[in-house]
Parts: structure tokens; sequence; C-alpha cells
């Protein structure tokens, strides 16, 4: 365990703490579609972290390339999300997902 | 690079990949051309392909993909689950509703991902795989809703799948800190060799459980999204309810066995506790509804709880009992999905009351339904009695003998239940005059074949018990 670990780790943390509260308390859909954003790339984080620093040294290709494509799943849910919050402010002039949430 | 000759190890998936190419060509030259036929041949020829593969053991790509019994199995359940979903998918859409040409490609793409995910040995593959789903599933939900808020429940489908994917994610990345390894076996192997209680293991398993409970079915996605379930069409319902939630409770299995069940920390008794709750809520909110789909799904947190009991022994009997009970559990959801869908075309309504003298209008539904129900509640002699027998032996066999008084209390719970349906369906007197209807030839087959398959494991278990088995000694060599 060194500071480098630490601080990454406690960064991730932060990160992933601001995405879930992102999701759970807006009600635009653009902006909890950015809250599960954050909570990918500080899972992604960890990886690096770990890759650089921690255990996973000796397979350090291995973390980098999980946050490679961890990142790239993200960007794909993403243009998912955006085409079909696209497709709800045409039909209600707003991001809101508040009409559909029981 | 030393295995890069086995790359044909792929042909089932490469099949499926041909398959919703060519349906998606199709659909930009053709769109008046129906491609569910299309679809099915890649099915089949994937399944021809992965028959070739029985009883053998590949590994793919330096272990990035273990092509073993545990594979083949859920791959086999996948496939026939799939199969089934696109047979009866082309029933399910209203009049006035054009169909969108491309939509089983989506389907062929979304099966490739659950068979890649169920033979991933490595988190990297493993998380693109189930994201290769997830992300069908999404656009699945958007191209076939239903009125206003139609969208508005798929996008809450994408926002709620999102944040348990990045949960998944952290979790694994949380055995990766721990074991430094990201191929499963060798992950295993090192989280084995640590020493005393892991907080921060015990903080994965809770988080890994938490990323697969949307999939899973355990938390369900009508919580978050009012008007899922009229939002989003029956067919792609089906479609997560059986292939989706076949490959994540398989992909958590072998997650399971591979990783931390060699570890020290206390992990079946969380998985204990999370069932024996999902079962108990799932049944009680499931027998208070009146709608039918509501009740499924409903229903489906019971039975993902059932499933989870198969963990609690996951060293001896449990991946062999937790391997028939997806294979039932698929069968069942399927059979009343399909035989909803079927009756939808008589009466345009979900409510459990309006189902009143099915047997007298519809009478092959009616003894589908019914059949569906009993299994799905786990009475004898039908397919999910067995699953459940077996399930909850496990959970004996693994110390958790308060788990089986808990599960068969909820079978005697969703009984009583369930008769109220049975009841309607076949006793009472029609609340109004219902015209006769003629169904396609392919959703009869769907209903027809789940129901036979229902049948037919509940009187004889003997062969899926043997390839259960051969799985399970697969995965814990």
């Amino acid at each position: 365990m060194s500071a480098g670990l630490n601080l990454l780790l406690v960064a991730s943390a932060a990160l992933f703490a601001v995405g879930i509260l992102g999701v759970v308390t807006r009600r635009s859909a653009v902006v909890m579609l950015l809250g599960t954003q954050f909570m990918f790339i500080a899972a992604a984080l960890v990886f690096v972290a770990v890759a650089r620093f921690g255990l996973g040294a000796e397979r350090a290709t291995a973390g980098a390339s999980m946050a490679l494509f961890a990142g790239a799943v993200a960007a794909a849910e993403l243009a998912v999300g955006l085409a079909m919050s696209a497709l709800i402010y045409r039909e209600h002039r707003s991001f809101a997902l508040d009409a559909d949430r029981g | 690079m030393r295995t890069f000759g086995n790359l044909l190890a792929f042909s089932p998936e490469l099949w499926l990949l041909a398959g919703a190419i060519v349906v998606f060509v199709m659909a930009r030259f053709m769109p008046r051309a129906s491609t569910t036929p299309v679809a099915l041949v890649g099915l089949v020829l994937a399944f021809l392909a992965l028959a070739t593969q029985f009883k053998q053991t590949i590994t793919i790509l330096d272990g990035a993909f273990l092509l073993d019994g545990f594979a083949i199995f859920a791959q086999v359940v996948v496939l026939g689950a799939a199969a089934l979903c696109l047979l009866a998918s082309r029933a399910d859409s209203l009049p006035g509703e054009s169909p969108v040409a491309a939509e089983p490609g989506f389907f062929l793409l979304a099966t490739l991902g659950a068979m890649l995910a169920v033979s991933a040995g490595e988190m990297v593959s493993l998380f693109l795989a189930l994201e290769l789903l997830a992300s069908n599933l999404y656009v699945l939900t958007g191209l076939t809703r239903r009125g206003a808020g139609g969208i508005g429940a798929g996008l809450g489908y994408l926002v709620l799948g999102a944040a348990s994917s990045a949960i998944l994610l952290y979790g694994l990345a949380v055995i990766f800190g721990l074991s430094g390894e990201t191929r499963l076996p060798a992950a295993g192997q090192a989280l084995a060799a640590l020493r005393g209680t892991q907080p921060a293991l015990l903080l994965a398993v809770c988080l890994l459980l938490a990323g697969f409970s949307v999939r899973m079915g355990l938390l369900p996605v009508r919580w978050w999204t009012r008007g899922f379930e009229t939002g989003v069409s029956p067919r792609v319902t089906m479609f997560a309810l059986s292939v989706g939630v076949v490959a994540a409770i398989a992909v958590f299995g072998r997650i399971a066995v591979s990783t931390f069940a060699g570890s020290h920390v206390p992990y079946a008794a969380v998985i204990a506790v999370v069932a024996a709750l999902a079962m108990s809520a799932g049944n009680l909110l499931a027998i208070t509804q009146s709608s039918v789909r509501r009740l499924l799904v409903y229903s489906g947190i019971a039975q993902a709880g059932y499933a989870l009991v198969a963990f609690t022994d996951l060293k001896r009997a449990g991946i062999g009992a937790l391997l028939i009970f997806l294979t039932t559990l698929a069968l069942t959801s399927i059979c009343a999905f399909a035989t909803i869908i079927a009756y939808a075309r008589a009466v345009h309504s979900d409510a459990i009351r309006d189902l009143a003298a099915m047997s007298r209008t519809t009478p092959g539904l009616a003894v589908a339904l019914g059949l569906a129900v009993i299994s799905l509640a786990g009475l004898p002699p039908v397919a999910g009695f067995f699953g459940k027998l077996l399930v909850l032996q496990a959970a004996v066999d693994g110390g958790f003998a308060w788990l089986a008084v808990v599960g068969a209390l909820n079978i005697v719970l969703a009984a009583l239940g369930y008769v109220r349906i049975l009841r309607i369906v076949f006793v009472d007197p029609p609340v109004f005059e219902v015209a006769p209807v003629r169904l396609g030839l392919s959703i009869r087959a769907t209903v027809a074949l789940s129901a036979a398959g229902i049948v037919f494991l509940g009187l004889f278990l003997g062969p899926l018990y043997t390839a259960a088995s051969y799985g399970r000694s697969a995965i814990l060599h």
C-alpha cells in the first residue's frame, strides 16, 4: 500500500459517490446519464491505480485494457441513452424522467 | 499468441453474428421483408455448430473464454430460450403497429452477448459480453416502445442498467485489487491464499451481488420507471426475463465458483439472507397483484431468490442444481409470457380478472398458462418443482437448513396465491364475450413447445441431470 494507491482509491470512491448521488437525486435524464459515466470512470480508476501501484503490477496491461474497454462501453451506452433522451425531449420538451417515475 | 489456433471454437457465435449482419442488411434494402425466419436460421446454425463442441473443453485466447461443460450447458439454454422468444415475437404486434425489420438482428446480438458472457473466463471479456447483451436490450426497449411513456420506460431501464454495470465493474475492480489477476481462476487462487477475514472481499461480493441484481431480476425495473410493463412490449420483457436472467445468473455462478468460493469470507451467509428476503418478498408482492405481467415480474424476484439459494453449496451440488433450475426457469417464463402474448390477441387487457373463462374460449392457452403458474409456484409434477427441490436440497447440504425451510414455506405461499389464478382461468364465468381468435403458427408452436418442455422435464429429469452434473464437474476442476 503506497500513498499513491490510497489517494487514487479515495478519489475513486468519491467519484463513485458523486455518480450515485447524481443518478439517485436528479430527475433530468442527461444528468442521470452523466452520473453513470462518473461511476464507470471511478471503477476504471481503481483498475488503473491497482495496475500501477498495487498487486496488479505484474499484469499492468490487463488493468489498463480493462479501463480502456470500460470507457468504450460507457461511451456506447451513452450513445444509446442520448438518442433516447433526444426522443424524450421531442415528445415532452424536457429531459425529465419525472412523469414516468414511480 | 499460442492459442490463436482455436478461434474456430467461436463458430456458434460467428453464426449469430452472420445472422445479425444479414438481418441488418435486409432491413436496410428490403424494409418490407420478414427477417425473423433469417434470425431463426442463424440460431439453428449456431446450435448445430455448438453441438459439434459438446463434451469438449476449449480454452480460447489464453483463457479469455473457457468453453467448458458449464458454458455449453448454459449456451444451449440461452439458444433455446432465444429461439422460443423469436418465434413468439411475431405474434406480439398490435394492429396498426408496423414491425421494425431490424429488430430480430438486435435479438441475435443480445443472444450473442449472452453466449459469450456465460463462457467468459476473464474480467475484460466478461464485462464486454455482458454489456453487449445489455446494450442490445436497451435498444430493443426503445425500438418496441408503446404509447407516450414507452421511451421514458426504456431510458429509465438504461440508466438503471448502466448504474448496475458500473457497480458490477467496481466489484470486479476490488477483486482485481485484492488478487492482481483478471483471469477468474487465477484470481480465485490468489484470493484463497489470503489470510484472515477480508472486509474488502466481502465488499466485492456485495458490489457484485448489487451489480447483478437488476440483471437477475432481483430488483424489478418498474420500481424505477413507472409503466415499464406497459411501455415496453412483452416480447422484450420475455427475452430479458429468460435469456437475460439465465445469462446473468450463470455468469454470477461462474464468478462465485471461480473467485470467492475458495476464500474465507462468509459469502454464503450474505447470499442466503438476500435469497430468503427475495423469495419471501417476491412471492408476497406477486400474489397481491392484479395485473398478469406485473405478477410475472414480481414472481421473477422470487425465482432469482431460489437461484441464489443454490449459491450456499457452491463446492458440491450447488452448480448442478443451479443449471437445472435455470433451464426450468427459462421454460416457465417463456411459457407464461407466450400465453399472455397469445391471449392478448383476443383480449386487450392485462388484468388477471379478465382471464376469466379462458378455458372456454382458448382451452389450449388456458392449459399452458395453468402449467406455467404451477411450475412458477414449484408444485409437482412439473419442471419447476424439481428445479426448486434440487436447489433447496443444495441449501440443506450446504448447512443452511433454515433457508430450505424458508424456501419450502414460500412454495406453499405461492401455491395458495396462485390457486386464485387457476380458479379464474378454469372455473369463473366469463366477464364479457370473447370473440374466437385465430393464432399464428409460430406463437402456437412457442406455447406448445414450452408447455411440453415443462411437462417433459417434470417426468424425465434424467438426461438433464446427467448434463448438469457434467457441467458442474467441468467448472469445479
